[in-house]
């Protein structure tokens, strides 16, 4: 082999290591084969090296991509297990933390306002469902005549028609930020109306300053340990929903093209 | 799946399966039977972009050779099926348009 054909040889080498190695592994030979045999070297060369390019970034976008498929599971997984906390740690603590559910819950509905995926939207409606399991005592002691219950039974099933009705709309009017933030704060004014009727038809004091209360871990006289949980699980509820009817982050759409040729 | 999900690149990918429709070809035979066919070569790196991508939907399988440098590749009957489809559709697509220019 010739000085020159040693230059080319290198050349070639040179430019075929723009591929990925298992690319360059598996058809580096085939195209060497062909650069070597080319009638017109130059322009082979150049689309020898525009693909090795175009391939070696489609890997790494590949790579990223798988990455960021990890992280998406991790958040999931972190999110689910926050938002399983902030509907246990009221029902385990009794009324001690239900301050914290608000705090806890704004920072999860921020959260997935821009993250709800179809996973995480099971996790909500699953956890959700074990919230109402709470309730079913109560409502069996209201269908079975135990009058002291009718208060809670009636406000938690306006609080659930009015959820209904919000959700429709929020869903609706995804794109428009005014009507969505009107929509968010209705949601949000929910548990303490419901409370109120709650404290109403129970016939306590001040029922408009009832949620507030309750929610600062003050009970209200007369007020027993049931009627705590309510508005804890009214806001919990509340939350869910928002972060159910979130609008859904857009798909990143994939790089166009994946072969290595222009 | 079809021809379509190589996006903008089937063009190169159809032209490879049509060469091979005849019998197995290495890359230079390809390269040349393609030249042929349209009157331009396709560079080296065009044509295994489109032969890597081939393969990876199982449209075309290369032969068992000692040779690495001139390796033979083959339609596999997922491929020629694909192959009969998509020149199909070219064949009533091209019908279409030449009877609306006829028409027009």
């Amino acid at each position: 082999m010739n000085a020159p054909e040693r230059r080319t040889g290198r050349l070639h080498a040179l430019v075929l290591r723009l591929y990925p190695h298992d690319l360059r592994h598996r058809y580096g030979p085939e195209i060497l084969e062909l650069l070597e045999t080319s009638s017109t070297p130059v322009r082979d060369l150049a689309d020898v090296a525009r693909s090795g390019v175009r391939e070696r970034a489609t890997s790494a976008l590949a790579r990223h991509s798988s990455r960021h498929s990890s992280r998406r599971t991790l958040r999931w997984m972190t999110t689910s297990a926050v938002v399983i906390a902030a509907e246990g740690a009221p029902l385990a603590l009794s009324g001690t933390v239900p301050w914290a559910v608000p705090v806890v819950g704004a920072v999860v509905g921020l959260t997935l306002t821009h993250r709800c995926t179809a996973k995480l939207r099971l996790t909500l409606f699953v956890t959700s469902g074990l919230l109402f399991v709470y309730l079913l005592p109560h409502l069996w002691e209201a269908v079975s005549g135990e009058a002291g219950r009718a208060p809670e039974l009636v406000s938690t099933v306006a609080f659930g028609v009015a959820l209904a009705l919000a959700a429709p709309l929020l869903r609706r009017r995804p794109g428009r930020r005014t009507a969505m933030a009107a929509g968010v704060i209705a949601v949000l004014a929910l548990p303490s109306l419901a409370t109120t009727l709650l404290a109403a038809l129970g016939h306590l004091a001040h029922p408009w300053q009832s949620y507030w209360l309750v929610m600062s871990s003050y009970a209200p006289p007369g007020v027993d340990g049931a009627l705590v949980y309510y508005p804890v699980l009214y806001t919990c509820c509340a939350f869910m929903l928002l972060a159910c009817v979130a609008p859904r982050r857009r798909p990143v759409p994939p790089p166009e093209g994946h072969g290595l040729h222009a | 799946m079809g021809l379509s999900e190589l996006g903008r690149f089937s063009e190169p990918a159809l032209l490879v399966l049509i060469s091979l429709a005849d019998g197995p070809k290495h890359g230079y035979a390809m390269q040349h039977d393609i030249a042929e066919l349209t009157g331009g070569r396709p560079g080296p790196g065009t044509l295994y972009g489109a032969v890597r991508r081939l393969e990876e939907l199982g449209l075309i399988t290369p032969h068992e050779t000692d040779d690495a440098r001139r390796r033979p590749y083959e339609l596999t009957s997922l491929g020629r099926r694909q192959l009969r489809a998509e020149l199909e559709r070219l064949r009533t697509v091209a019908h279409t348009g030449l009877r609306r220019l006829a028409t027009a």
